[in-house]
């Protein structure tokens, strides 16, 4: 659940089909993602799920949909 | 006679005599926020991803600007010892963060005025790579440490260092490196989610204008059908007012948001 809703967010501000991303998508080397795209989508994700604010560390050690699944997932 | 610019002539008589009266670069700072529309840039981006040939916000900020000092060239100048220059190349000095570690690194970016927004993206690429190597140390990161290492000679050496570039007379290789020798200061805050910030422009050195990308915020803006929210990328931009007129910068800075409404413009040159 939590990891589809990440999905459709992510293919909402990409521009991306569902089909063409997975949990070991990295968001940098396969989705081409800047840092400004990484914090759209964690404000984004953040607005979503109602958690709070991701830290920087937090989101260094976040490098595929499946991270941000499962630190969502946390907190939902 | 400096070798990073080439004295102008022919302007009239205000640029020669403010210079006179301001003589310093915080003397004649001024500041701007100019808000980018996020949503031609997202699309683009996303056109562009799926072409294979990434771009970022940053790369479209930067070819924008380069775009415009190749349009309004006064906003490549600069002023050392109250003497008005032109930059010979244009130079972009921005931070890189090293993954894991405290210590950044600051260096600069050379571009030509014909290269594209690819031809932008790569080199930023190829600046990050390099300046995000471990066991890479930078002309300034050394010259910085044998400063330190330097010990009591250190303030000695910093106002030899700040006389030399005064009259012109720093090491090329110095001036090569320096970060504070460049057309350009930018800063991406909005990577550390910080909101843009009036930056200071250094004394040392040349650079004229300071831009700092902060978060994303929603502007508003009238249309026929009532108030609109347009989600922006806020630009803070430190400007020295010595180099050219507000006039100047305000048809420069209405390019770089036209440039940015319509990024295709960005991959060729007229």
């Amino acid at each position: 659940m939590v990891y589809d809703k990440i999905c459709e967010l992510i293919c909402a501000q990409l521009g991306l089909e569902t089909s063409e991303v997975s949990r070991d998508t990295e968001f940098v080397a396969d989705l081409g993602c800047d840092s400004l795209d990484i914090v759209e989508l964690t404000i984004a994700l953040e607005e979503e799920f109602g958690i709070p604010e991701i830290s920087e560390d937090n989101l260094k050690s976040i490098k595929t949909i499946g991270d941000l699944a499962d630190y969502a997932q946390r907190f939902a | 006679m400096r070798a990073d610019g080439t004295r102008v002539k022919n302007e009239v008589p205000m640029y020669y005599l403010i210079p006179q009266f301001l003589t310093k670069r915080y003397d004649a700072m001024n500041m701007v926020t100019v808000d980018i529309p996020v949503e031609p840039l997202r699309l683009y981006m996303n056109a562009k991803r799926k072409e294979g040939r990434p771009v970022s916000h940053l790369a479209l900020i930067v070819a924008a600007y380069l775009r415009a000092a190749s349009e309004y060239p006064a906003l490549n100048r600069f002023i050392v010892n109250k003497r008005i220059y032109q930059h010979n190349d244009f130079t972009v000095s921005m931070v890189v963060l090293r993954p894991g570690k405290d210590n950044d690194t600051m260096s600069k970016i050379y571009f030509d005025f014909t290269d594209t927004i690819f031809d932008v993206q790569s080199k930023i690429d190829d600046y990050i790579s390099e300046n995000r190597k471990d066991d890479n140390a930078n002309a300034l990161d050394k010259t910085m440490e044998k400063l330190v290492q330097m010990s009591w000679l250190m303030s000695i050496a910093t106002g030899l260092i700040r006389l030399s570039d005064r009259y012109g007379l720093l090491p090329k290789a110095l001036v090569k490196a320096s970060p504070f020798h460049a057309s350009l200061l930018i800063s991406n805050l909005a990577s550390i989610r910080t909101n843009h910030i009036y930056h200071h422009v250094y004394e040392f050195g040349t650079t004229s204008v300071g831009i700092t990308m902060g978060n994303m915020r929603e502007v508003p803006h009238r249309t026929k059908d009532g108030i609109v929210f347009d989600r922006c990328i806020p630009l803070g931009v430190v400007m020295d007012e010595r180099i050219c007129s507000g006039h100047y910068f305000a048809q420069a800075f209405a390019r770089i948001k036209e440039l940015l409404a319509a990024p295709r413009l960005l991959e060729t040159i007229d």
